[in-house]
């Protein structure tokens, strides 16, 4: 009887340590190919992102020949972005310093007039939606925004109101900033060439509550 | 000695094993993701958006955003088309610097983009079914006088269009929301052939 109940305890441990051993391997499995999904398609890796500063663009957003992290990024995002080919949509949720943009502090950008045809920059909070304010303001764009008499403009975010380009930030929690370059359809080159050259703002964080 | 030990104690067919598993549920997972996914742009406005007619969006405001991330520094019309009944044609001025037009397949890739330029103010897109199937003689095969050519004709069963023009400031508010009014999107008709 009791090298029976001996047998049984033995038959009992191997068969756990096998369950546990295949436990494991498929427990790697999954958080290795989950986890290097989830990487590549939140974060992004060299190969499918630009990044300048604070600035973060999806290569072939919107193209023809999307690469699948970027067609999956903008699938779990639910959003429609802009061509890559007419356009290059930046986000920032980061100040130039590398700490997460957020309602409670305030955030100047300043820039010249982009190279690009068109541009415009928006306040959203971190799920991309606008931020209910009392003033309605929510982007400025190369049709709106008051430039200065040395051609630059500032746009000022800020929970309370400031002068000159100011986009309220209530009380949003964390924030992305988009920036929308439009060249118009221009030639591959062409679009290369102003992608190189345009030089981004950076996103100066003035004081934090 | 110690690290030899724990080396050839390593089952390097294991190893190998969970490798290649680590990367085929990768490349699973990221083929897979747009079409497991439920909140993709395509099912958020398939139910907001009639079929081949266009649909003129409010101006974006907080909790009037049909999807993440539309500014509201532009006005937006949107077309759900659908070529298994027939061609379908959208057309609309691209008259200022960021105005555009882009055509998306359900899986979000664009098909057709095209911006303001100085050189091509009117666009007209001509979308038809990419299986070959025949849809009857066209508008001009049957006689029908074509007043405006498609500038493009492009291959593609269903998705959305999107017409973004810049919203100018107040003072223009009026003749954005017209110039939306003008662009229009439908079935290719012998009215459309003829009319416009």
């Amino acid at each position: 009887m009791t090298y029976r109940l001996y047998v049984l305890k033995q038959a009992l441990l191997n068969g756990l340590r096998s369950i546990s051993d295949w436990a494991l391997f498929v427990g790697v499995i999954l958080i290795g190919g989950i986890g290097s999904h989830w990487y590549m398609v939140e974060a992004g890796s060299g190969l499918s992102v630009e990044r300048d500063g604070a600035w973060v663009a999806w290569s072939n957003a919107g193209r023809n020949d999307n690469d699948p992290y970027a067609r999956a990024h903008f699938a779990r995002l639910g959003v429609l972005p802009p061509s890559s080919d007419i356009a290059r949509t930046y986000i920032a949720r980061e100040d130039s310093e590398g700490t997460k943009l957020h309602s409670s502090c305030d955030y100047a950008i300043e820039s010249g007039d982009f190279k690009s045809r068109w541009w415009s920059i928006t306040v959203f909070d971190s799920d991309g939606a606008l931020v209910r304010n009392a003033a309605g303001r929510h982007a400025y764009s190369r049709d709106t925004v008051a430039m200065g008499n040395d051609g630059n403009f500032v746009v000022t975010l800020s929970r309370d109101a400031r002068p000159g380009n100011w986009l309220p930030t209530g009380g949003a929690g964390n924030l992305a900033i988009m920036l929308l370059l439009q060249d118009g359809t221009v030639s591959l080159t062409e679009h290369d060439r102003l992608r190189q050259t345009e030089v981004l703002p950076e996103i100066v964080r003035i004081k934090c509550r | 000695m110690k690290i030899w030990t724990l080396v050839s104690g390593i089952n390097w067919r294991l190893v190998v094993a969970a490798l290649f598993g680590i990367g085929a549920l990768h490349i699973l997972a990221t083929l897979a993701a747009p079409d497991i996914t439920r909140t993709t742009a395509f099912d958020r406005l398939k139910r907001e958006l009639p079929p081949n007619k266009l649909l003129i969006l409010p101006p974006m405001a907080p909790g009037q955003q049909p999807l993440p991330f539309m500014t509201p520094a532009q006005r937006f019309a949107m077309c759900r088309f659908d070529t298994r009944v027939g061609p379908v044609e959208i057309a609309a001025n691209l008259e200022h610097p960021g105005s555009s037009l882009t055509i998306y397949s359900t899986g979000g890739d664009v098909v057709f983009a095209a911006a303001a330029t100085n050189e091509a103010v009117a666009q007209r897109v001509r979308l038809i079914p990419p299986d070959g199937r025949f849809l009857g003689l066209s508008p001009e095969a049957r006689g029908v006088i074509a007043r405006n050519v498609p500038s493009a004709t492009v291959a593609a069963k269903s998705g959305i269009i999107v017409v973004a023009l810049p919203e100018r400031g107040i003072a223009y508010q009026a003749e954005t929301g017209r110039a939306l009014e003008g662009a229009t999107c439908g079935p290719v008709t012998d009215a459309i052939a003829s009319s416009r």
